[in-house]
C-alpha cells in the first residue's frame, strides 16, 4: 500500500462532509468514519503513479467509446411520454404524507 | 421430489416439455429446498406466496405449446430488481416498506418467457460489499461452509443457486458483485457487456459500471437467461441496438476453431494470491491447453489501478445516485424538527455504515477542492486501463484471471477494516472499469478446516463477444466442445 499523498483527514471534515451530505452521524463513530476515509483515501492515492500523459485520447475506438462499446447520445423530442397523470397515483402512495395529490413536506422558510 | 441440486434449466426444461413433472411439481421442490436449509443459509428476504398462480400460468404455456426455455424456471431475484407490485430494498432500512411501482426491463422480459420469480435474495446494502455482511437483514451463509461468506454483494443469489433454492438467480455486477459470490458458492456467473441488457429497474448504485446478470448452474443455462434479458430498451438509454451489438462482434478480432487466452501474469500475482488459487488457475491453463487452445503472457500495465480508480468514481457516482433517498417521496422517513433535520435523520437512521461511507467518500471526491486530484484523475486511469484491454484485444481472443485471489473467508474476518474487503474484487473490477464481458466458471476445489471450498477462474472477453465466453465457458465445463 501506497503511503505518500496521504491525506489527513480530521475529525471537522467528516462533520462537514456529513452535513453536505444530509447524513447525521452518531458521535460515538465519528473517529471510525474517519478512519476508514483515511485508510480509503490513502488506498486510491496510488492512482496518481499511473502516468496518464496518454490519457488524453479521445477514447475512440471502431466500436465506438472505449469503455462503454459504442453507448451514444441518445436525443428524443419533447412531446409527452404518457398521458398525464397515468402514473400519479401509484407513486404517491409511497410517499410518506402527501396533501391533494402533492408530496407534503415541512416548511422551507 | 426432484432433487433440485443438480437440476439445470435446459434439462428441467425437457422434463417440463415430455410431462416427468409439472411446473408445479418443480417449485415444490424448490420451496421445499428453501424450507430445509434458508434457516441455515440466510439466501432469501422473501419467498413469494403466489408460486402457485405463477405456476399455473406457466404451465398452461407449456399445455399450450407456447414454452419457451425458461417457462416454469424457478429464478430468484437480487432484492436491487424491481418487480411490480412487490417488496423491494436492496437489503436497506431506507427502503423498509417499498413496493416497486413497476417492473424492471429484464423481469418483465423474463415474465413474458414464463419464468417463475419464487423470491428476491439478500445482498450487501444498495450492493455495497463483498460478503452480504452488509444487508441491514444479517447476512447469508456460504452453503459449503456455514461459517464463511456467500461473497458479495449478490450472496443471497449465489448461495440460492448453491443451496438448490432456485434454479437460477439475477444479480447485479458492479465491481464483481455476480462472479465473486458465484466463485464462491460454485456457481456459473456472468457481468454483462456494459449496455447489453437493461438497467432500468435496478436500483443504481454506480449507474457507468452496474449490470444485470445472471448466477448459474451451467454456461448453458447462463446463455439461456442472457439472450432472454438482453437487448435495447428505450428506457435506459446506454443501451446498445442490435446492429451496434452485431457491428461491435464483427469489428473484433475474428476467432479460429482454437482460441489464443492471454494471462496477465504480472497482474496476477501483483496481487497477492493464496497459493492453492495460484495452483489451481495453472491446473485451468493447463487444462485449456489440452483442448488445444494457445496460452499467451500478455500485459495489463494500467490493471492494478482499477480497484483503486473503482473507489474512487464508484463513490462519487454512488453519492449522486443515493441522494434521492430524502424520506420525501418514498422509503424511510424519520420527522425532526425543521425539513432539514427530517433529511439529516432519515439518511442517518436509514443508511447502513458502508452506504454513509461511500456516501461522505463520494463527496469527498467530488468537491471542488478535490475534483481534480481524485475523481478527474480516476476517469483518466479508466482510459487506461480500457486501452491495456483494447490492446490486448489485438492479440488474444480471451483473457483469463483467477476470479478471486482467495476461497471464501470466514464471516467477520474482513467487516472491520474496508480496505481488505474491497481487495476481494481486485480481479472482477476491470471488467466494470472497461465495460467488457467476463463470465466465471467454476475451476475445482480447495479444502480449508475440513470443508470443500469452490474456486473459479473467469474469462474476459472483447465487448458484446458474449458468445465466446459460453464456447469457451462450455467447453472448460465439459458442456460440449467449441
Amino acid at each position: 500500500m501506497i503511503e505518500k499523498n496521504t491525506k489527513e483527514i480530521e475529525r471537522k471534515d467528516v462533520e462537514k462532509l456529513a452535513s453536505l451530505a444530509r447524513i447525521t452521524i452518531p458521535e460515538n463513530e465519528i473517529e471510525k468514519v474517519r478512519q476508514d476515509i483515511e485508510a480509503i483515501l490513502a488506498y486510491v492515492s496510488q492512482i496518481n503513479e499511473a502516468n496518464d500523459s496518454t490519457a488524453q485520447m479521445t477514447g475512440e475506438s471502431k466500436i465506438g467509446n472505449l469503455y462503454n462499446s459504442g453507448v451514444k447520445n441518445v436525443m428524443r423530442e419533447d412531446g409527452q411520454p404518457h398521458e398525464s397523470g397515468k402514473f400519479t397515483d401509484a407513486l404517491l402512495a409511497l410517499a410518506p404524507k402527501t396533501e391533494k395529490g402533492f408530496i407534503k413536506v415541512k416548511k422551507i422558510l | 421430489m426432484i432433487e433440485t441440486r443438480n437440476l439445470t434449466i435446459k434439462n428441467a426444461h425437457k422434463h417440463l416439455t415430455h410431462g416427468d413433472f409439472s411446473v408445479a411439481e418443480l417449485c415444490d421442490a424448490y420451496l421445499h429446498a428453501i424450507k430445509k436449509k434458508d434457516k441455515d443459509i440466510h439466501a432469501f428476504l422473501e419467498v413469494f406466496d403466489d408460486i402457485p398462480a405463477q405456476a399455473r400460468r406457466a404451465q398452461k404455456m407449456i399445455d399450450d405449446g407456447v414454452a419457451t426455455e425458461l417457462t416454469g424456471v424457478p429464478l430468484a431475484v437480487k432484492d436491487n430488481i424491481l418487480i411490480e407490485g412487490r417488496r423491494v430494498g436492496a437489503a436497506s432500512k431506507m427502503l423498509e416498506g417499498y413496493i416497486a411501482p413497476y417492473s424492471g426491463m429484464a423481469i418483465k422480459k423474463l415474465q413474458d418467457a414464463g419464468a417463475i420469480f419464487i423470491g428476491r435474495t439478500n445482498m450487501d446494502e444498495f450492493a455495497m460489499g463483498s460478503s452480504t455482511e452488509n444487508s441491514a437483514y444479517g447476512p447469508t451463509k456460504n452453503p459449503h461452509d456455514l461459517s464463511r461468506v456467500p461473497g458479495g454483494s449478490s450472496g443471497g443469489s449465489s448461495a440460492a443457486v448453491a443451496m438448490g433454492g432456485a434454479l437460477a438467480a439475477l444479480g447485479s455486477d458492479t465491481a464483481g458483485s455476480i462472479r465473486q459470490p458465484a466463485a464462491f458458492c460454485g456457481c456459473v456467473g456472468l457481468k454483462t457487456t456494459y449496455g447489453s441488457v437493461s438497467r432500468n429497474g435496478l436500483i443504481a448504485l454506480g449507474s457507468s459500471l452496474d449490470q444485470i446478470g445472471p448466477l448459474t448452474k451451467s454456461v448453458s443455462d447462463a446463455e439461456i437467461i442472457f439472450n432472454a434479458i438482453r437487448g435495447a430498451d428505450s428506457l435506459d438509454s446506454t443501451t446498445i441496438s442490435d446492429s451496434d451489438y452485431a457491428g461491435a462482434r464483427s469489428g473484433s478480432r475474428p476467432s479460429a476453431k482454437k482460441l489464443t487466452i492471454g494471462v496477465p501474469r504480472e497482474f496476477i500475482i501483483g496481487e497477492g494470491i493464496d497459493p492453492d488459487v495460484r495452483d489451481n488457475f495453472e491446473e485451468a491453463l493447463k487444462l485449456l491447453q489440452k483442448f488445444g487452445h494457445k496460452i499467451r503472457d500478455i500485459e495489463l500495465p494500467h490493471a492494478k489501478y482499477s480497484l483503486p480508480a473503482y473507489y474512487i468514481m464508484l463513490p462519487g457516482e454512488a453519492s449522486s445516485n443515493l441522494a434521492r433517498f430524502d424520506g420525501m417521496k418514498y422509503g424511510l422517513y424519520v420527522s425532526g424538527d425543521k425539513l432539514i433535520d427530517d433529511y439529516l435523520l432519515t439518511r442517518g437512521q436509514g443508511f447502513g455504515p458502508e452506504p454513509r461511507r461511500r456516501i461522505l467518500l463520494g463527496a469527498y471526491v467530488l468537491s471542488s477542492g478535490y475534483y481534480d486530484e481524485f475523481y478527474h484523475k480516476s476517469q483518466e486511469v479508466r482510459k487506461l486501463i480500457a486501452k491495456d484491454f483494447a490492446d490486448a484485444w489485438e492479440n488474444v481472443d480471451l483473457i483469463i484471471t483467477p476470479t478471486t485471489p482467495t476461497p471464501s473467508f470466514k464471516l467477520g474476518e474482513k467487516t472491520m477494516n474496508p480496505v481488505s474487503m474491497y481487495l476481494a474484487d481486485v480481479f472482477t473490477v476491470p471488467s466494470n472499469i472497461a465495460g467488457i464481458p467476463t463470465i466465471t466458471v467454476p475451476s475445482g476445489n480447495v479444502m480449508r478446516e475440513g470443508k470443500v471450498l469452490p474456486l473459479g477462474v473467469q474469462f474476459f472477453s472483447p465487448h458484446c463477444r458474449e458468445d465466446l465466453l459460453f464456447k469457451i465457458g462450455k467447453e472448460f465445463l465439459g458442456e460440449g466442445g467449441l
